[in-house]
């Protein structure tokens, strides 16, 4: 394969994932009609079973795809914009006062995140979108300080200068001198994002903390749990354990990929 | 964050060391406040009576108005939101944590009952995590570029895209239920008799699935820090000498290599508790362990605010305070490598 069909496929992949999380949250689709036979084997009808319920397994893992898919964007890119606008902020602003907003934000890294994810979850029971909310409030740190590096980076340059000297506003600097040579960057963190964000998602999920009214593969796999007396229940896992384990391999291979061209690290590889 | 090592004489160096120490303390105390004030607002933003919601609809309901208001003095519930907050402070410095409404116990009891069956799986998978790290990550680093460094980092790549859930099913699913070889759930043989020995074996048969899972878990990742710290080390001089001198493989990993690579991966274990902790919530929410990650995911299930609240901030307290120690040692370890 050459680079520039690899390059296709990842568009193409990327734009089909898009498309499906876009689909997915607007328009949330209804549980699998609970009308086959409970417990069944597989068989051409339900090519992985059906559950507890009488639910087709495969139809559910697939009815899950795009709200996952959907919640881990909409979670990446929100904790990505909020953490460009803030590292672009520590760096502009005069030093005492970008130290300051990088130190507050190593305060946020410090904490387990996930842990309060769970108590933020308890108390409030999100819905999807409130859920993307939550996700992207506790990830959005991690990244602040190599965006702000790369601001400070992009900073030194003369065109940068020049465009300050003609007095230029602040969005207009960020918009056409920043953003666009962090472009590949702000790919490659956007999809590692949503990578964390899909298997951040699918544990609240599978420890009850999110919507129980559509069918997620976190609490899907948390519903097959009791039910492992029943041999069968290794159809119940296999749907929901592969889509997860899948989709966020496809996810690492993206931006390890854009990782390895695009960012700069200690290993010569 | 690393402190920095210092290159000035003695004094000048303790100083310095002594300001960072000093920053780093502030940074944990900021954060443990932080910590305090999230899970102090978010049971407040909950609609409702707060008394109800720290003891329950049920227990609330049948309260004499003397007995609520001396509920209610006890939180500081008449105070304004900050008072409230100062109060609340006040109560986790004495170590109160209030009162769970399922156990129908203080927090701190409950707490401290499970405590040590968590700390026991975290230890040893940080024990399991690290020797398996080192070992598939120095191996995959040495060879960097050949057969066994591909096996290696695919078969790494493909375990940390499951989900920790997903591996403890799976691993639920196949060894303790298909082969039957460990135990399904628990931490020890129900009403065991055992003392000394037996004990000590039954409860290491119980840990051994769980605690494997979540060290497969950490090894993954730290395998992917420890080949590319071991890929930087790799081409320097005193290998070829080393090997010059005929060393043999295994003597050269673990005298040359793992020594030069041990003070970040130091660093990194640290900071892998945080995951280790949580972690263990799913772990132990899977092989229903006794700890504090099944004490969560029942006091979620049963909306025991009070008990997720403290459970909440015991495990994060103790993933800051560890992270804060682990930066202190490692600066002062720095400063004196650097003074040599």
């Amino acid at each position: 394969m050459t680079g520039r069909t690899r390059t296709l496929l990842s568009c193409a992949g990327i734009a089909a994932a898009g498309a499906l999380a876009v689909f997915g949250l607007a328009c949330p689709l209804p549980d699998a009609p609970m009308t086959g036979e409970v417990f069944a084997p597989i068989s051409a009808a339900h090519p992985l079973g059906t559950n507890q319920l009488g639910q087709d397994n495969l139809l559910r893992t697939l009815l899950a795809a795009p709200g996952a898919l959907a919640i881990g964007l909409a979670a990446g890119t929100a904790g990505l914009v909020a953490s460009t606008l803030y590292g672009f902020a520590a760096a502009m602003l005069p030093p005492t006062a970008g130290r300051a907003m990088l130190r507050a934000v190593d305060i946020l890294t410090a904490l387990p995140n996930i842990v309060l994810a769970m108590l933020l979850a308890t108390c409030f029971r999100p819905g999807p979108l409130f859920l993307a909310v939550i996700l992207a409030a506790i990830t959005w740190p991690a990244e602040v300080r190599l965006l702000a590096a790369l601001a400070r980076g992009q900073m030194q340059r003369d065109s940068f200068r020049t465009a300050m000297v003609y007095g230029a506003r602040p969005l207009h600097l960020l918009r056409r001198h920043l953003l666009p040579p962090a472009g590949p960057v702000l790919a490659a963190l956007a999809i590692l994002g949503t990578r964390r964000a899909v298997m951040h998602a699918s544990g609240l999920a599978f420890l009850g903390l999110t919507n129980p009214s559509s069918p997620t593969w976190g609490s899907m796999l948390a519903e097959s749990l009791p039910l492992f007396y029943e041999p069968s229940a290794i159809w119940l896992i296999t749907g929901p354990a592969a889509a997860l384990s899948l989709s966020i391999l496809g996810l690492t291979f993206l931006g390890t990929r854009l990782e390895r061209r695009h960012i700069p690290t200690g290993e010569a590889a | 964050m690393v402190l920095p090592a210092t290159q000035a004489g003695p004094p000048a160096a303790a100083r310095a060391w002594l300001l960072a120490a000093a920053g780093r303390v502030a940074e944990y105390l900021g954060s443990l406040a932080v910590l305090a004030a999230i899970t102090f607002f978010a049971l407040r933003a909950l609609p409702g009576d707060p008394l109800a919601i720290l003891y329950g609809e049920a227990s609330v309901q049948g309260l004499t108005p003397e007995n609520r208001a001396i509920l209610a003095a006890r939180h500081g519930l008449d105070a304004s939101l900050p008072g409230q907050f100062l109060h609340y402070a006040g109560m986790l410095c004495g170590g109160d944590l209030g009162q769970s409404a399922r156990h129908a116990r203080p927090v701190a009891q409950v707490i401290g009952q499970a405590l040590p069956w968590t700390l026991l799986l975290v230890t040893s998978a940080t024990a399991m995590a690290l020797a398996g790290g080192l070992l598939l990550g120095i191996e995959a680093g040495m060879r960097r570029g050949r057969a066994a460094d591909g096996i290696i980092l695919a078969a790494v790549t493909a375990l940390d895209s499951l989900p920790l859930f997903v591996k403890a099913i799976l691993a639920l699913f196949a060894l303790c239920l298909g082969l039957a070889l460990f135990p399904a759930s628990g931490g020890a043989t129900p009403f065991t008799q055992a003392r000394g020995w037996a004990l000590a074996t039954d409860v290491a048969w119980h840990a051994a699935v769980p605690a494997g899972v979540l060290a497969l878990h950490e090894t993954t990742k730290l395998t992917f820090i420890i080949r590319a710290l071991v890929v930087t080390v790799r081409g320097r001089p005193f290998l070829t000498v080393a090997r010059a001198k005929g060393v043999g493989a295994v003597g050269l990993r673990s005298r040359h290599v793992a020594p030069n690579v041990m003070a970040q991966v130091t660093a990194r274990t640290a900071a892998m508790f945080t995951e280790l902790f949580a972690g263990s919530i799913f772990v132990e929410t899977v092989f229903s362990y006794p700890g504090l990650g099944r004490l969560l995911y029942e006091g979620i299930f049963s909306r025991d605010y009070p008990l997720v609240q403290g459970l909440v901030l015991v495990l994060g307290a103790g993933v800051l305070t560890v992270n804060m120690a682990a930066d202190l040692v490692i600066g002062r370890l720095t400063e004196r490598e650097a003074r040599g």
